[in-house]
Protein backbone atom coordinates (compact mmCIF):
# COMPACT_ATOMS: atom_id res chain seq x y z
CA UNK A 1 0.00 0.00 0.00
CA UNK A 2 2.80 2.39 0.83
CA UNK A 3 4.18 2.08 -2.64
CA UNK A 4 0.99 3.78 -3.84
CA UNK A 5 1.89 6.95 -2.03
CA UNK A 6 4.11 9.18 -4.07
CA UNK A 7 4.90 12.81 -4.42
CA UNK A 8 2.38 13.31 -7.18
CA UNK A 9 -0.44 11.92 -5.11
CA UNK A 10 0.47 14.02 -2.09
CA UNK A 11 0.83 17.14 -4.25
CA UNK A 12 -2.58 16.42 -5.69
CA UNK A 13 -3.86 16.03 -2.19
CA UNK A 14 -2.52 19.45 -1.16
CA UNK A 15 -4.10 20.89 -4.28
CA UNK A 16 -7.41 19.30 -3.28
CA UNK A 17 -7.42 16.80 -6.08
CA UNK A 18 -7.48 13.63 -4.00
CA UNK A 19 -10.39 11.27 -3.67
CA UNK A 20 -11.74 10.10 -0.32
CA UNK A 21 -10.21 6.69 -0.98
CA UNK A 22 -6.82 8.22 -1.65
CA UNK A 23 -7.12 10.30 1.50
CA UNK A 24 -7.81 7.15 3.46
CA UNK A 25 -4.67 5.61 2.01
CA UNK A 26 -2.67 8.69 2.91
CA UNK A 27 -4.05 8.65 6.44
CA UNK A 28 -2.92 5.07 6.87
CA UNK A 29 0.43 5.83 5.37
CA UNK A 30 0.84 8.78 7.76
CA UNK A 31 0.66 6.56 10.82
CA UNK A 32 4.37 5.97 10.40
CA UNK A 33 6.38 8.85 11.74
CA UNK A 34 8.88 8.42 8.92
CA UNK A 35 6.12 9.02 6.45
CA UNK A 36 4.95 12.10 8.26
CA UNK A 37 8.49 13.45 7.89
CA UNK A 38 8.25 12.82 4.19
CA UNK A 39 4.84 14.43 4.15
CA UNK A 40 6.16 17.70 5.59
CA UNK A 41 9.07 17.65 3.22
CA UNK A 42 6.67 17.50 0.31
CA UNK A 43 4.49 20.08 1.98
CA UNK A 44 7.42 22.46 2.17
CA UNK A 45 8.22 21.81 -1.45
CA UNK A 46 4.62 22.30 -2.45
CA UNK A 47 4.32 25.55 -0.52
CA UNK A 48 7.46 26.78 -2.26
CA UNK A 49 6.01 25.90 -5.65
CA UNK A 50 2.54 27.26 -4.90
CA UNK A 51 3.01 30.07 -2.40
CA UNK A 52 -0.12 31.80 -1.19
CA UNK A 53 1.94 34.96 -0.98
CA UNK A 54 5.55 35.95 -0.52
CA UNK A 55 6.28 36.69 3.10
CA UNK A 56 8.74 39.40 3.98
CA UNK A 57 11.36 37.09 5.44
CA UNK A 58 14.16 39.62 5.83
CA UNK A 59 12.43 42.09 8.20
CA UNK A 60 10.91 39.19 10.12
CA UNK A 61 14.33 37.61 10.42
CA UNK A 62 15.76 40.88 11.70
CA UNK A 63 13.05 41.01 14.36
CA UNK A 64 13.71 37.39 15.27
CA UNK A 65 17.47 37.99 15.57
CA UNK A 66 16.70 40.88 17.86
CA UNK A 67 14.50 38.63 19.95
CA UNK A 68 17.28 36.06 20.15
CA UNK A 69 19.79 38.70 21.25
CA UNK A 70 17.41 39.99 23.92
CA UNK A 71 16.61 36.54 25.30
CA UNK A 72 19.96 34.82 25.61
CA UNK A 73 20.06 31.45 27.28
CA UNK A 74 22.06 31.71 30.46
CA UNK A 75 24.20 28.76 31.40
CA UNK A 76 22.51 28.56 34.82
CA UNK A 77 19.22 26.92 34.10
CA UNK A 78 16.08 28.13 35.85
CA UNK A 79 15.71 24.73 37.46
CA UNK A 80 17.83 25.90 40.43
CA UNK A 81 14.79 26.99 42.41
CA UNK A 82 14.79 25.38 45.85
CA UNK A 83 11.97 23.13 46.91
CA UNK A 84 10.87 25.69 49.54
CA UNK A 85 10.60 28.33 46.88
CA UNK A 86 8.73 25.93 44.74
CA UNK A 87 6.30 25.22 47.54
CA UNK A 88 5.77 28.94 48.13
CA UNK A 89 5.38 29.46 44.45
CA UNK A 90 2.80 26.75 44.24
CA UNK A 91 0.94 28.16 47.25
CA UNK A 92 0.90 31.54 45.61
CA UNK A 93 -0.26 30.12 42.33
CA UNK A 94 -3.08 28.29 44.04
CA UNK A 95 -4.13 31.43 45.87
CA UNK A 96 -3.94 33.39 42.68
CA UNK A 97 -6.10 30.85 40.93
CA UNK A 98 -8.52 30.97 43.83
CA UNK A 99 -8.80 34.75 43.61
CA UNK A 100 -9.19 34.56 39.86
CA UNK A 101 -11.91 31.94 40.22
CA UNK A 102 -13.76 34.03 42.83
CA UNK A 103 -13.64 37.11 40.64
CA UNK A 104 -14.88 35.10 37.70
CA UNK A 105 -17.68 33.68 39.81
CA UNK A 106 -18.72 37.14 41.02
CA UNK A 107 -18.56 38.52 37.51
CA UNK A 108 -20.54 35.57 36.30
CA UNK A 109 -23.22 36.03 38.94
CA UNK A 110 -23.35 39.76 38.36
CA UNK A 111 -23.57 39.16 34.66
CA UNK A 112 -26.32 36.63 35.21
CA UNK A 113 -28.36 38.98 37.37
CA UNK A 114 -27.79 41.90 35.04
CA UNK A 115 -27.99 39.87 31.89
CA UNK A 116 -30.93 41.78 30.51
CA UNK A 117 -29.29 45.12 31.14
CA UNK A 118 -26.10 43.80 29.61
CA UNK A 119 -27.69 42.21 26.62
CA UNK A 120 -30.30 44.79 25.81
CA UNK A 121 -30.59 48.48 25.42
CA UNK A 122 -33.96 50.05 26.08
CA UNK A 123 -35.13 53.19 24.39
CA UNK A 124 -37.92 54.88 26.29
CA UNK A 125 -40.00 57.94 25.62
CA UNK A 126 -41.77 59.95 28.28
CA UNK A 127 -45.26 61.37 28.01
CA UNK A 128 -45.73 63.56 25.00
CA UNK A 129 -42.33 62.71 23.51
CA UNK A 130 -41.65 60.92 20.23
CA UNK A 131 -38.27 59.68 19.22
CA UNK A 132 -36.59 58.37 16.06
CA UNK A 133 -34.14 55.51 16.38
CA UNK A 134 -31.96 53.85 13.81
CA UNK A 135 -31.21 50.23 14.66
CA UNK A 136 -27.97 48.38 13.96
CA UNK A 137 -29.38 46.78 10.80
CA UNK A 138 -30.40 50.15 9.36
CA UNK A 139 -34.08 49.82 10.23
CA UNK A 140 -35.79 52.95 11.45
CA UNK A 141 -38.15 53.09 14.36
CA UNK A 142 -40.20 56.05 15.50
CA UNK A 143 -41.29 55.58 19.06
CA UNK A 144 -44.50 57.24 20.19
CA UNK A 145 -45.00 58.73 23.62
CA UNK A 146 -44.79 56.61 26.77
CA UNK A 147 -43.31 53.63 24.93
CA UNK A 148 -40.34 51.38 25.43
CA UNK A 149 -38.37 49.50 22.82
CA UNK A 150 -35.81 46.93 23.89
CA UNK A 151 -33.12 46.02 21.36
CA UNK A 152 -30.07 43.74 21.68
CA UNK A 153 -27.14 45.86 22.78
CA UNK A 154 -24.51 43.96 20.82
CA UNK A 155 -26.26 43.89 17.48
CA UNK A 156 -28.70 41.37 16.19
CA UNK A 157 -27.88 37.69 16.20
CA UNK A 158 -27.46 35.48 13.21
CA UNK A 159 -30.93 34.00 13.21
CA UNK A 160 -33.45 36.76 13.67
CA UNK A 161 -33.66 40.42 14.54
CA UNK A 162 -35.82 40.67 17.63
CA UNK A 163 -37.05 43.72 19.48
CA UNK A 164 -39.51 44.00 22.34
CA UNK A 165 -42.06 46.78 22.24
CA UNK A 166 -44.32 48.14 24.92
CA UNK A 167 -46.29 51.05 23.61
CA UNK A 168 -46.54 52.26 20.07
CA UNK A 169 -44.04 52.58 17.28
CA UNK A 170 -43.70 52.90 13.55
CA UNK A 171 -41.21 50.49 12.04
CA UNK A 172 -39.50 50.84 8.73
CA UNK A 173 -37.58 47.60 8.45
CA UNK A 174 -34.72 47.13 6.01
CA UNK A 175 -34.51 43.92 4.11
CA UNK A 176 -31.25 42.07 4.68
CA UNK A 177 -29.45 40.11 1.97
CA UNK A 178 -29.94 36.84 3.83
CA UNK A 179 -33.68 37.38 4.39
CA UNK A 180 -33.23 37.69 8.11
CA UNK A 181 -36.58 37.99 9.84
CA UNK A 182 -37.43 41.00 11.94
CA UNK A 183 -39.66 40.21 14.89
CA UNK A 184 -41.45 42.71 17.04
CA UNK A 185 -42.34 40.98 20.26
CA UNK A 186 -44.87 42.42 22.64
CA UNK A 187 -45.71 41.51 26.20
CA UNK A 188 -49.17 40.61 25.00
CA UNK A 189 -47.87 37.50 23.29
CA UNK A 190 -48.53 39.10 19.95
CA UNK A 191 -45.49 38.92 17.72
CA UNK A 192 -45.10 40.60 14.39
CA UNK A 193 -42.80 38.78 12.00
CA UNK A 194 -41.52 40.67 8.98
CA UNK A 195 -38.92 40.59 6.30
CA UNK A 196 -38.75 44.21 5.25
CA UNK A 197 -41.60 46.63 5.33
CA UNK A 198 -43.24 49.56 7.03
CA UNK A 199 -45.84 49.12 9.70
CA UNK A 200 -47.13 50.45 12.98
CA UNK A 201 -47.41 48.41 16.14
CA UNK A 202 -49.52 49.44 19.07
CA UNK A 203 -49.29 47.29 22.19
CA UNK A 204 -50.64 48.65 25.41
CA UNK A 205 -52.70 47.27 28.23
CA UNK A 206 -56.03 47.72 26.53
CA UNK A 207 -55.05 45.86 23.38
CA UNK A 208 -52.76 45.62 20.42
CA UNK A 209 -52.99 46.93 16.92
CA UNK A 210 -50.86 46.47 13.85
CA UNK A 211 -51.24 48.52 10.70
CA UNK A 212 -49.30 47.65 7.60
CA UNK A 213 -48.18 50.28 5.10
CA UNK A 214 -45.95 48.29 2.77
CA UNK A 215 -44.72 44.73 2.35
CA UNK A 216 -46.03 41.71 4.18
CA UNK A 217 -46.05 40.72 7.81
CA UNK A 218 -47.24 37.82 9.90
CA UNK A 219 -48.85 38.23 13.28
CA UNK A 220 -48.29 35.42 15.74
CA UNK A 221 -50.63 35.58 18.70
CA UNK A 222 -52.12 33.47 21.42
CA UNK A 223 -55.79 32.79 21.67
CA UNK A 224 -57.15 30.47 24.32
CA UNK A 225 -53.63 29.16 24.82
CA UNK A 226 -53.17 28.14 21.21
CA UNK A 227 -50.69 29.81 18.95
CA UNK A 228 -52.31 31.37 15.91
CA UNK A 229 -51.06 33.42 13.06
CA UNK A 230 -52.45 35.73 10.46
CA UNK A 231 -50.78 37.21 7.40
CA UNK A 232 -51.37 40.86 6.63
CA UNK A 233 -51.44 42.70 3.32
CA UNK A 234 -50.70 46.39 2.91
CA UNK A 235 -53.61 48.46 4.16
CA UNK A 236 -54.66 45.85 6.68
CA UNK A 237 -55.30 46.79 10.25
CA UNK A 238 -55.33 44.04 12.82
CA UNK A 239 -56.40 44.78 16.34
CA UNK A 240 -56.41 42.45 19.28
CA UNK A 241 -58.35 43.41 22.36
CA UNK A 242 -57.48 42.80 25.97
CA UNK A 243 -58.95 39.30 25.84
CA UNK A 244 -56.83 38.50 22.77
CA UNK A 245 -59.78 38.54 20.39
CA UNK A 246 -58.55 39.41 16.94
CA UNK A 247 -60.20 41.72 14.43
CA UNK A 248 -58.90 41.96 10.89
CA UNK A 249 -59.96 45.08 8.97
CA UNK A 250 -58.68 47.07 6.07
CA UNK A 251 -58.09 50.76 6.30
CA UNK A 252 -58.05 53.14 3.42
CA UNK A 253 -55.01 54.82 4.71
CA UNK A 254 -52.70 52.81 6.94
CA UNK A 255 -50.35 55.83 7.09
CA UNK A 256 -52.90 57.49 9.34
CA UNK A 257 -52.00 54.95 12.01
CA UNK A 258 -48.71 56.73 12.32
CA UNK A 259 -50.15 60.22 12.15
CA UNK A 260 -48.80 60.83 15.62
CA UNK A 261 -45.42 61.02 14.01
CA UNK A 262 -46.32 64.37 12.49
CA UNK A 263 -48.04 65.41 15.71
CA UNK A 264 -51.32 64.90 13.94
CA UNK A 265 -54.30 63.23 15.46
CA UNK A 266 -56.66 61.36 13.20
CA UNK A 267 -60.04 60.39 14.52
CA UNK A 268 -62.35 58.22 12.52
CA UNK A 269 -65.54 57.56 14.40
CA UNK A 270 -63.40 57.53 17.50
CA UNK A 271 -65.35 57.74 20.72
CA UNK A 272 -64.42 60.26 23.36
CA UNK A 273 -63.67 57.33 25.64
CA UNK A 274 -60.97 56.17 23.23
CA UNK A 275 -59.58 59.67 23.04
CA UNK A 276 -59.42 59.61 26.81
CA UNK A 277 -57.34 56.41 26.66
CA UNK A 278 -55.10 58.02 24.11
CA UNK A 279 -54.52 61.01 26.36
CA UNK A 280 -53.79 58.73 29.26
CA UNK A 281 -51.37 56.57 27.29
CA UNK A 282 -49.51 59.26 25.47
CA UNK A 283 -49.55 62.12 27.94
CA UNK A 284 -50.14 60.47 31.30
CA UNK A 285 -53.27 62.52 31.81
CA UNK A 286 -56.18 61.12 33.72
CA UNK A 287 -59.42 61.96 32.01
CA UNK A 288 -62.81 62.14 33.70
CA UNK A 289 -65.86 62.16 31.51
CA UNK A 290 -68.92 63.45 33.28
CA UNK A 291 -71.42 60.94 31.85
CA UNK A 292 -71.51 57.86 29.68
CA UNK A 293 -73.46 59.36 26.78
CA UNK A 294 -70.75 61.95 26.44
CA UNK A 295 -68.14 59.19 26.52
CA UNK A 296 -69.81 57.56 23.53
CA UNK A 297 -69.80 60.71 21.37
CA UNK A 298 -67.72 60.22 18.31
CA UNK A 299 -65.05 62.39 16.77
CA UNK A 300 -64.16 62.67 13.10
CA UNK A 301 -61.31 64.50 11.46
CA UNK A 302 -57.65 65.08 11.57
CA UNK A 303 -55.96 67.82 13.43
CA UNK A 304 -52.55 68.96 14.39
CA UNK A 305 -51.58 69.66 17.94
CA UNK A 306 -48.14 70.44 19.27
CA UNK A 307 -49.12 69.61 22.81
CA UNK A 308 -51.92 68.28 24.91
CA UNK A 309 -53.50 71.67 25.56
CA UNK A 310 -53.89 72.32 21.85
CA UNK A 311 -55.48 68.90 21.49
CA UNK A 312 -57.89 69.50 24.37
CA UNK A 313 -58.74 72.88 22.92
CA UNK A 314 -59.59 71.27 19.57
CA UNK A 315 -61.72 68.61 21.21
CA UNK A 316 -63.52 71.19 23.24
CA UNK A 317 -64.33 73.23 20.14
CA UNK A 318 -65.28 70.20 18.07
CA UNK A 319 -67.75 68.70 20.51
CA UNK A 320 -68.69 71.95 22.14
CA UNK A 321 -67.92 70.69 25.60
CA UNK A 322 -66.17 72.13 28.63
CA UNK A 323 -62.64 71.02 29.33
CA UNK A 324 -61.14 71.72 32.72
CA UNK A 325 -57.53 70.79 33.27
CA UNK A 326 -55.92 70.69 36.67
CA UNK A 327 -52.41 69.37 36.45
CA UNK A 328 -52.71 65.82 35.21
CA UNK A 329 -56.45 65.68 35.68
CA UNK A 330 -58.82 66.69 32.96
CA UNK A 331 -62.57 66.82 33.31
CA UNK A 332 -64.78 66.77 30.26
CA UNK A 333 -68.39 67.74 30.70
CA UNK A 334 -71.37 69.00 28.72
CA UNK A 335 -71.82 72.68 28.84
CA UNK B 1 13.64 22.30 -6.24
CA UNK B 2 14.76 24.94 -8.68
CA UNK B 3 11.68 26.87 -7.65
CA UNK B 4 12.83 26.82 -4.09
CA UNK B 5 16.09 28.39 -4.96
CA UNK B 6 14.28 31.00 -7.00
CA UNK B 7 12.16 31.84 -4.00
CA UNK B 8 15.07 32.50 -1.73
CA UNK B 9 16.83 35.70 -2.53
CA UNK B 10 20.05 34.48 -0.93
CA UNK B 11 20.62 30.81 -1.64
CA UNK B 12 22.38 29.10 1.20
CA UNK B 13 25.25 26.73 0.60
CA UNK B 14 23.39 23.82 2.19
CA UNK B 15 20.71 24.09 -0.39
CA UNK B 16 23.06 22.93 -3.06
CA UNK B 17 23.61 19.65 -1.18
CA UNK B 18 19.96 19.39 -0.62
CA UNK B 19 19.13 19.58 -4.28
CA UNK B 20 21.61 16.86 -5.13
CA UNK B 21 20.25 14.54 -2.48
CA UNK B 22 16.66 15.20 -3.34
CA UNK B 23 16.91 14.89 -7.08
CA UNK B 24 18.49 11.49 -6.79
CA UNK B 25 15.44 10.22 -4.89
CA UNK B 26 12.87 8.65 -7.11
CA UNK B 27 9.44 9.45 -5.73
CA UNK B 28 7.64 6.74 -3.88
CA UNK B 29 10.58 5.23 -2.08
CA UNK B 30 9.86 7.13 1.08
CA UNK B 31 10.55 4.36 3.54
CA UNK B 32 14.10 3.79 2.42
CA UNK B 33 15.17 7.39 2.63
CA UNK B 34 14.73 8.07 6.33
CA UNK B 35 18.39 8.89 6.92
CA UNK B 36 18.12 11.55 4.26
CA UNK B 37 15.69 13.63 6.33
CA UNK B 38 18.27 14.63 8.78
CA UNK B 39 20.89 15.08 6.10
CA UNK B 40 18.90 17.83 4.41
CA UNK B 41 19.12 19.76 7.63
CA UNK B 42 22.61 18.62 8.40
CA UNK B 43 24.08 22.00 7.79
CA UNK B 44 21.65 23.65 10.17
CA UNK B 45 22.17 20.92 12.75
CA UNK B 46 25.86 21.59 12.66
CA UNK B 47 25.22 25.28 13.10
CA UNK B 48 23.07 24.52 16.14
CA UNK B 49 25.84 22.48 17.66
CA UNK B 50 28.26 25.38 17.31
CA UNK B 51 25.96 28.28 18.04
CA UNK B 52 22.24 27.79 18.69
CA UNK B 53 21.47 31.40 17.89
CA UNK B 54 23.01 31.10 14.46
CA UNK B 55 21.18 27.83 13.96
CA UNK B 56 17.85 29.45 14.78
CA UNK B 57 18.48 32.24 12.34
CA UNK B 58 19.35 29.83 9.57
CA UNK B 59 16.28 27.79 10.31
CA UNK B 60 14.13 30.88 10.26
CA UNK B 61 15.52 31.97 6.93
CA UNK B 62 15.02 28.55 5.49
CA UNK B 63 11.44 27.86 6.53
CA UNK B 64 9.83 31.23 7.17
CA UNK B 65 8.36 31.68 3.69
CA UNK B 66 6.92 28.17 3.42
CA UNK B 67 5.47 28.27 6.94
CA UNK B 68 3.85 31.68 6.45
CA UNK B 69 2.40 30.61 3.13
CA UNK B 70 1.00 27.53 4.80
CA UNK B 71 -0.37 29.28 7.90
CA UNK B 72 -2.16 31.88 5.80
CA UNK B 73 -4.26 29.13 4.23
CA UNK B 74 -5.87 28.68 7.63
CA UNK B 75 -6.11 32.19 9.02
CA UNK B 76 -6.35 34.25 5.82
CA UNK B 77 -4.43 37.06 7.40
CA UNK B 78 -0.87 37.81 6.44
CA UNK B 79 -0.19 39.50 9.74
CA UNK B 80 -1.63 36.71 11.84
CA UNK B 81 0.19 34.06 9.81
CA UNK B 82 3.52 35.80 10.28
CA UNK B 83 2.84 36.35 13.97
CA UNK B 84 2.01 32.69 14.46
CA UNK B 85 5.16 31.59 12.65
CA UNK B 86 7.35 34.00 14.62
CA UNK B 87 5.78 32.81 17.82
CA UNK B 88 6.57 29.21 16.99
CA UNK B 89 10.20 30.16 16.38
CA UNK B 90 10.34 32.11 19.65
CA UNK B 91 8.97 29.14 21.57
CA UNK B 92 11.42 26.92 19.77
CA UNK B 93 14.20 29.11 21.14
CA UNK B 94 12.81 29.70 24.63
CA UNK B 95 12.13 26.06 25.37
CA UNK B 96 15.39 24.97 23.74
CA UNK B 97 13.34 22.58 21.71
CA UNK B 98 16.22 22.26 19.24
CA UNK B 99 18.06 20.23 21.87
CA UNK B 100 15.32 17.71 22.34
CA UNK B 101 13.85 17.45 18.86
CA UNK B 102 14.59 14.00 17.56
CA UNK B 103 12.67 14.45 14.34
CA UNK B 104 13.70 16.87 11.66
CA UNK B 105 13.29 20.56 12.44
CA UNK B 106 10.93 20.72 9.50
CA UNK B 107 8.70 18.16 11.14
CA UNK B 108 8.66 20.12 14.39
CA UNK B 109 8.06 23.47 12.73
CA UNK B 110 5.32 22.39 10.36
CA UNK B 111 3.48 20.53 13.07
CA UNK B 112 3.75 23.47 15.46
CA UNK B 113 2.64 26.04 12.92
CA UNK B 114 -0.28 23.92 11.74
CA UNK B 115 -1.31 23.38 15.31
CA UNK B 116 -1.01 27.07 16.17
CA UNK B 117 -2.99 28.07 13.09
CA UNK B 118 -5.64 25.50 13.84
CA UNK B 119 -6.02 26.68 17.44
CA UNK B 120 -6.09 30.31 16.39
CA UNK B 121 -8.82 29.62 13.92
CA UNK B 122 -10.81 27.67 16.42
CA UNK B 123 -10.64 30.29 19.12
CA UNK B 124 -11.61 32.94 16.62
CA UNK B 125 -14.46 31.12 14.96
CA UNK B 126 -15.70 28.89 17.70
CA UNK B 127 -19.40 29.20 18.27
CA UNK B 128 -20.27 30.71 21.62
CA UNK B 129 -20.09 28.01 24.19
CA UNK B 130 -21.70 27.55 27.54
CA UNK B 131 -19.86 27.44 30.82
CA UNK B 132 -19.43 23.70 31.05
CA UNK B 133 -17.66 23.73 27.73
CA UNK B 134 -15.59 26.77 28.63
CA UNK B 135 -14.17 24.93 31.64
CA UNK B 136 -12.68 22.26 29.50
CA UNK B 137 -11.57 24.75 26.92
CA UNK B 138 -7.99 24.66 28.05
CA UNK B 139 -7.85 20.94 27.74
CA UNK B 140 -9.32 21.20 24.30
CA UNK B 141 -6.89 23.90 23.25
CA UNK B 142 -3.98 21.65 24.05
CA UNK B 143 -5.38 18.79 22.04
CA UNK B 144 -4.27 18.25 18.52
CA UNK B 145 -6.43 16.65 15.92
CA UNK B 146 -5.52 13.00 15.93
CA UNK B 147 -5.05 12.89 12.20
CA UNK B 148 -2.63 14.89 10.14
CA UNK B 149 -5.17 15.16 7.36
CA UNK B 150 -7.65 17.01 9.55
CA UNK B 151 -5.53 20.12 9.09
CA UNK B 152 -5.89 19.90 5.34
CA UNK B 153 -9.60 19.46 5.79
CA UNK B 154 -9.80 22.67 7.78
CA UNK B 155 -7.92 24.89 5.39
CA UNK B 156 -9.71 23.40 2.42
CA UNK B 157 -12.95 24.22 4.16
CA UNK B 158 -11.82 27.77 4.84
CA UNK B 159 -10.83 28.13 1.21
CA UNK B 160 -14.24 26.91 0.09
CA UNK B 161 -15.98 29.34 2.39
CA UNK B 162 -13.92 32.30 1.22
CA UNK B 163 -14.57 31.19 -2.35
CA UNK B 164 -18.29 31.06 -1.64
CA UNK B 165 -18.51 34.70 -0.55
CA UNK B 166 -20.19 37.08 -2.98
CA UNK B 167 -17.49 38.83 -5.05
CA UNK B 168 -17.63 42.26 -3.45
CA UNK B 169 -17.87 40.77 0.01
CA UNK B 170 -14.85 38.57 -0.72
CA UNK B 171 -12.86 41.52 -2.02
CA UNK B 172 -13.54 43.50 1.14
CA UNK B 173 -12.75 40.48 3.30
CA UNK B 174 -9.40 39.85 1.59
CA UNK B 175 -8.40 43.51 1.59
CA UNK B 176 -9.18 43.85 5.26
CA UNK B 177 -8.02 40.55 6.57
CA UNK B 178 -5.29 39.37 4.24
CA UNK B 179 -3.84 42.75 3.33
CA UNK B 180 -4.61 44.22 6.74
CA UNK B 181 -6.01 47.41 5.20
CA UNK B 182 -8.03 49.94 7.16
CA UNK B 183 -11.79 50.28 6.58
CA UNK B 184 -11.26 53.81 5.36
CA UNK B 185 -8.79 52.70 2.68
CA UNK B 186 -10.99 49.85 1.51
CA UNK B 187 -13.99 52.15 1.32
CA UNK B 188 -12.02 54.59 -0.82
CA UNK B 189 -10.57 51.96 -3.08
CA UNK B 190 -13.87 50.26 -3.78
CA UNK B 191 -15.91 53.45 -3.75
CA UNK B 192 -18.26 52.31 -1.02
CA UNK B 193 -19.09 53.64 2.42
CA UNK B 194 -17.28 52.54 5.56
CA UNK B 195 -20.58 51.27 6.84
CA UNK B 196 -20.85 48.99 3.81
CA UNK B 197 -17.33 47.73 4.40
CA UNK B 198 -18.34 46.79 7.92
CA UNK B 199 -21.48 45.09 6.70
CA UNK B 200 -19.47 43.02 4.20
CA UNK B 201 -16.99 41.99 6.87
CA UNK B 202 -19.63 41.02 9.37
CA UNK B 203 -21.30 38.98 6.69
CA UNK B 204 -18.07 37.28 5.59
CA UNK B 205 -17.13 36.38 9.14
CA UNK B 206 -20.56 35.07 9.91
CA UNK B 207 -20.53 32.89 6.79
CA UNK B 208 -17.14 31.49 7.74
CA UNK B 209 -18.19 30.97 11.34
CA UNK B 210 -21.34 29.23 10.22
CA UNK B 211 -19.43 27.12 7.74
CA UNK B 212 -16.90 26.00 10.28
CA UNK B 213 -19.49 25.32 12.95
CA UNK B 214 -20.12 21.77 11.83
CA UNK B 215 -16.43 21.07 11.81
CA UNK B 216 -15.92 22.24 15.40
CA UNK B 217 -18.98 20.31 16.40
CA UNK B 218 -17.46 17.13 15.07
CA UNK B 219 -14.18 17.87 16.83
CA UNK B 220 -15.99 18.77 20.06
CA UNK B 221 -18.01 15.61 19.98
CA UNK B 222 -14.90 13.56 19.42
CA UNK B 223 -13.25 15.25 22.38
CA UNK B 224 -16.42 15.01 24.42
CA UNK B 225 -16.17 11.28 24.11
CA UNK B 226 -12.65 11.37 25.50
CA UNK B 227 -13.51 13.75 28.33
CA UNK B 228 -17.14 13.32 29.27
CA UNK B 229 -18.34 16.47 30.99
CA UNK B 230 -19.55 16.11 34.56
CA UNK B 231 -22.66 18.01 35.45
Amino acid sequence: MEADINKELIFNHFARKSSPLQRELIAQWLREKENEEQYYRWLEEWEAAHPQYLAQTQPALAAFSQFLAKNPHTDEPVAAISTADQYLFRQRTIRRWFVAASILLLLGMGGFLMRDQLRYHTYATSFGETRSIRLADGSDVVLNANSRLRVPRWGFGRETREVLLKGEALFSVTHTADDQKFIVKTERKVDVVVLGTEFTVFARNRGARVALNKGKVEIHYQQNNTAKQVTMKPGDLVSIDSRNQLAHKTTKDPQEQAAWRQKRFVFEETTLQEVAYLLEENYGIHVDISDSTLAQRKLMGSFRAENVDQLLQSISELLDITVVRQGNHVRLSDQ
Amino acid sequence: MHIRSLMDSTPQPYQADLIVIRSSDPPGTSTEESPVHTETELFIRKAFAENPQKGCELLFQRYHQALCSHAVRFVYSRETAEDLVSEVFCTFWKTKAYESVNSSYRYYLFRSVRNAAYNYLRLEFQPLEDITLAESREEIASLRPDQVLQYEEVFHRVEDLVESLPPQCRRVFLLSRFEGRKYQEIAQELGISIKTVEVHLVKALSIIRKGLKDHWLVVMLAIGRLFPFDY
